[in-house]
């Protein structure tokens, strides 16, 4: 670096050399600086990080009810179950049935809740529905990786697992880390106010035809299909944990879209038995129900917003069909 | 496309930067026409149908100017380019505003019109206005489509400014020595820095002391007088953090292509009189105002009375520039007053004396007036209401403060992470960010002191003792402010000069 350094008499073209020589100095050292400062934030984000995230805990009030049945997991919840008809088809009053789930919702993060909330867990019938990318390694991507898999790898490891195409996926962390922690700060899953409709919210819209997937084989859920990796070991552990947690524990495999034929798509049927026989094992194991839901009586097309989700139409069959499932 | 957005960064920046040294390698022209293609994809990124307004501009001002060499015509065609461009400028800013104000004065019922802002229009219209006007005075006609076009449209200048002028643009493109320089490309990379940093890391941060107070004032709420200063003075340096950050990355950004941007700003709240904050701040919109308006009012030559009434014409048009509310208009008739009272003040005290002759205690007394009296006025700069504005002055000076105290959440965010520290330590810390910011703006040289920065054409300005250097401390201060601006990016707060 000392050579970088130009005295006034230097020649021109030692000058124009010295120049570009600083230009890639800079570059380098902000590259350095810029790895040191992500590595720093991560430390912090792993000290500051609450395993409950702010969507999951804006959802917490609603077990003020104590609720008997609770509705958790993912979108395919969020958007799909309706804990009001839920609870009038087990003959409960309004309040009986819950739905905390969140887009991109893992087991994790629900356990986390359970530890907090003992009491109203314990007592209730817990549903929860998965989705393939929570067990999915090869699916890194920052919308969806599980934050408190990232939580439990080391700086280390969060840095070169997914430097330096999947950088928005650690800075998410960061960011997410201390949302939660505002969130746990603020006391949010105490205070804030209830969810609108008990936590069911609908999808208005559907998606145009040329926005669905083709195929499921190659849907961005399978992608360098992987169940080997840390998201697999720790959320099956946290499934298998919740069952001392709570009165029941009931996995749900929400159907795709009817338009999808698995018996027509050998890459989709082969990745999906494989993640629906990992549930499986381990709730033989663990001892909790799953429910492999493949398609619903009377759920038809016209009735999916997209590739996965139901449309307003689609909320109450396929939550009377649930219901029925979890009733026998 | 915003410069402090990672698609700039790692996208459109590097790809611009390698096809134009490609290019340079085939011809200077052809570096050019790289140049032209890129401004015009940076600004199509942002709503592609009004990359049609911008070449339609640039084609029906360029077509002008020809049209006046003929010197018989010459008047004609250029009066009515002007209105042309007024014309476009007034449609787009001020037909809500105008028909707005008819209707409070009025009653009629008029319609209101959903016309969204074209990005810069205000910059680029203003800078072929200059060259119509020029043209009518005698300047030489501009031949040259491709070099017209990226005088107007040159992407560091085109959202924000600094506001070229067309002798300063036009020449560099055709010395053919455009984008040869790594030493340029050094500096340019290291004013760049030193922008982004102002910009990400002190005026977004500065943001939130200063948003979510107005905000509520402007809902109709009250402020103790301790927040209403807080905010005011956050917004003072938050505005000049941000738009000479822009300037900065402009100016950096240029010349990594070899091209000299004007300084727009030089240390403006270092200022001692606000006459000397307006050779300070903004300096291209001052310089295109004097020499487009005020001088031909008739500036100072006829007569006192006149003098002033064309200062103060000129600062409500400067004013009304920035956008179309009566609030940007009381912003441009205070600085009007201010500059009346210091004429004045300099007549009486028998004219010019230089600042640099007056005792400390004056400096200090002359110093703080002008600073409060400009932060004052960016109460009404920044208001959205009216009744916001005056909410604001009330609870500055204690009138209005104290009934309804505004209820913050207490929340820090730095860089935009969030921490929780409770309402009486987020005054403190903002108190303390305010001071530090305060202390940059006044004690740190400005970039063409730091850099030693030379403007197209005129001398370099003296340099100080801090002095950047290509060697390895700066290299690494450089890539420290990268650094740590890459991390404030993902807020993805626009720069406050995009609005007008």
């Amino acid at each position: 670096m000392g050579s970088l350094s130009i005295s006034h008499r230097a020649s021109l073209p030692r000058v124009q050399a010295a120049s570009a020589q600083w230009i890639a100095a800079a570059l380098a050292l902000t590259a350095a600086a810029w790895l040191a400062a992500l590595a720093g934030l991560l430390a912090i984000a792993d000290r500051v990080h609450d395993d409950v995230p702010v969507l999951l805990a804006v959802k917490l009030p609603l077990l003020q009810s104590h609720p008997e049945l609770i509705f958790a997991g993912e979108s395919r919840t969020v958007y799909q179950v309706d804990p009001i008809l839920a609870a009038q088809l087990i003959g409960k009053p309004r309040g009986s049935a819950v739905n905390i789930a969140y887009d991109a919702g893992e087991p994790l993060a629900l356990e986390a809740a359970m530890h907090r909330e003992t009491d109203r867990f314990r007592k209730a019938h817990v549903v929860v529905s998965l989705v393939p990318f929570l067990f999915n390694e090869g699916v890194r991507s920052a919308a969806v990786y599980p934050l408190d898999v990232m939580a439990r790898l080391g700086v280390a490891e969060q840095m070169s697992a997914f430097l330096p195409l999947r950088v928005g996926t650690p800075i998410r962390f960061i960011r997410e880390a201390f949302n939660a922690r505002l969130a746990a700060d603020q006391r949010v899953a105490d205070l804030a106010p209830l969810p609108a409709g008990l936590g069911l919210m609908i999808i208005d819209r559907t998606e145009p035809d040329d926005r669905w997937p083709s195929e499921i084989g190659s849907h961005g859920h399978y992608a360098d299909w992987n169940l080997s990796g840390p998201k697999a070991r720790l959320e099956i552990g946290a499934l298998c944990d919740m069952v001392a947690l709570t009165r029941k524990l009931t996995v749900v495999v929400p159907p795709w879209a009817p338009r999808y034929d698995r018996a027509r798509d050998p890459a989709w049927r082969e990745k999906d038995d494989q993640y629906a026989a990992l549930v499986i094992d381990a709730g033989r194991r663990c001892g909790f129900d799953v429910l492999n839901i493949q398609s619903v009586p009377g759920l038809e097309q016209g009735n999916y917003a997209d590739e996965m989700h139901v449309n307003a139409s689609g909320v109450p069959i396929y939550t009377r069909y649930l219901v029925s499932r979890l009733k026998r | 496309m915003l410069f402090s957005s990672y698609t700039f960064l790692f996208q459109f920046l590097p790809a611009t930067l390698l096809a134009f040294a490609a290019a340079r390698r085939h011809s200077p022209r052809a570096g050019i026409l790289v140049l032209v293609g890129a401004s015009l994809i940076f600004y199509g990124a942002w709503r592609p149908v009004y990359l049609l307004l911008l070449i339609g501009s640039v084609a029906v001002n360029f077509g002008l100017g020809l049209r006046m060499e003929d010197p018989l015509r010459r008047r004609y065609i250029g009066t009515l380019g002007v209105a042309l461009n007024l014309a476009l400028l007034c449609y787009f800013k001020y037909t809500n505003f105008l028909f707005d104000s008819l209707n409070t004065l009025t009653g009629a019922p008029l319609p209101f019109f959903n016309i969204v802002l074209p990005l810069g229009i205000s910059f680029f219209t203003f800078q072929q206005i200059a060259y119509l006007v020029d043209v009518m005075r005698g300047a030489k006609v501009e031949r040259d489509i491709v070099s017209y076009t990226l005088f107007v449209s040159f992407f560091p200048h085109l959202i924000a400014g600094p506001l070229v002028h067309h002798a300063e643009m036009i020449p560099q493109f055709k010395r053919g020595r455009t984008g040869r320089s790594a030493v340029l490309a050094a500096r340019g990379l290291a004013i760049f820095a030193a922008g982004l940093f102002k910009k990400v890391v002190i005026a977004d941060n500065l943001a939130q002391f200063v948003s979510p107070v107005f905000a509520h004032l402007d809902a109709g709420g009250g402020v103790t007088t301790q927040w209403a200063w807080l905010a005011t003075l956050a917004y003072s340096l938050q505005i000049y953090f941000d738009f000479s950050g822009y300037s900065d990355m402009a100016i950096g950004l240029a010349l990594l292509f070899g091209i000299r941007l004007p300084v727009n700003f030089r240390s403006p709240y270092q200022a001692r009189s606000i006459v000397e904050f307006w050779r300070r701040w903004h300096i291209t919109l001052s310089r295109f105002l004097r020499d487009y308006l005020y001088i031909p009012l008739g500036g100072n030559r006829l007569g006192t009375q006149r003098r002033y009434i064309n200062l103060m014409v000129t600062m409500l048009l400067g004013g009304l520039w920035h956008g179309a509310g009566w609030n940007y208009l009381i912003w441009g008739g205070l600085h009007g007053v201010y500059l009346g009272i210091n004429h004045l003040w300099r007549e009486r005290r028998g004219g010019d004396k230089p600042i640099a002759t007056a005792g400390r205690v004056a400096k200090v007394v002359s110093w703080t007036i002008t600073f409060f009296a400009v932060v004052i006025a960016w109460v009404f700069f920044r208001a959205r209401t009216m009744a916001g504005a005056w909410q604001m002055l009330g609870s500055l000076f204690g009138f209005e403060a104290g009934s309804s105290a505004y209820a913050s959440p207490g929340i820090l965010r730095l860089m935009d992470l969030p921490v929780l520290v409770g309402e009486g330590r987020l005054l403190l810390i903002g108190g303390c960010a305010v001071a530090l910011a305060l202390v940059i703006a006044l004690c740190l040289p400005n970039v063409t002191q730091l850099f030693g920065y030379r403007e197209y054409r005129r001398a370099p300005d003296k340099v100080g003792l801090l002095r950047w250097r290509p060697n390895a401390a700066w290299a690494l201060l450089s890539a420290l402010a990268v650094a740590i601006s890459l991390f404030g990016m993902w807020q993805r707060l626009e720069f406050l000069y995009f609005q007008f």
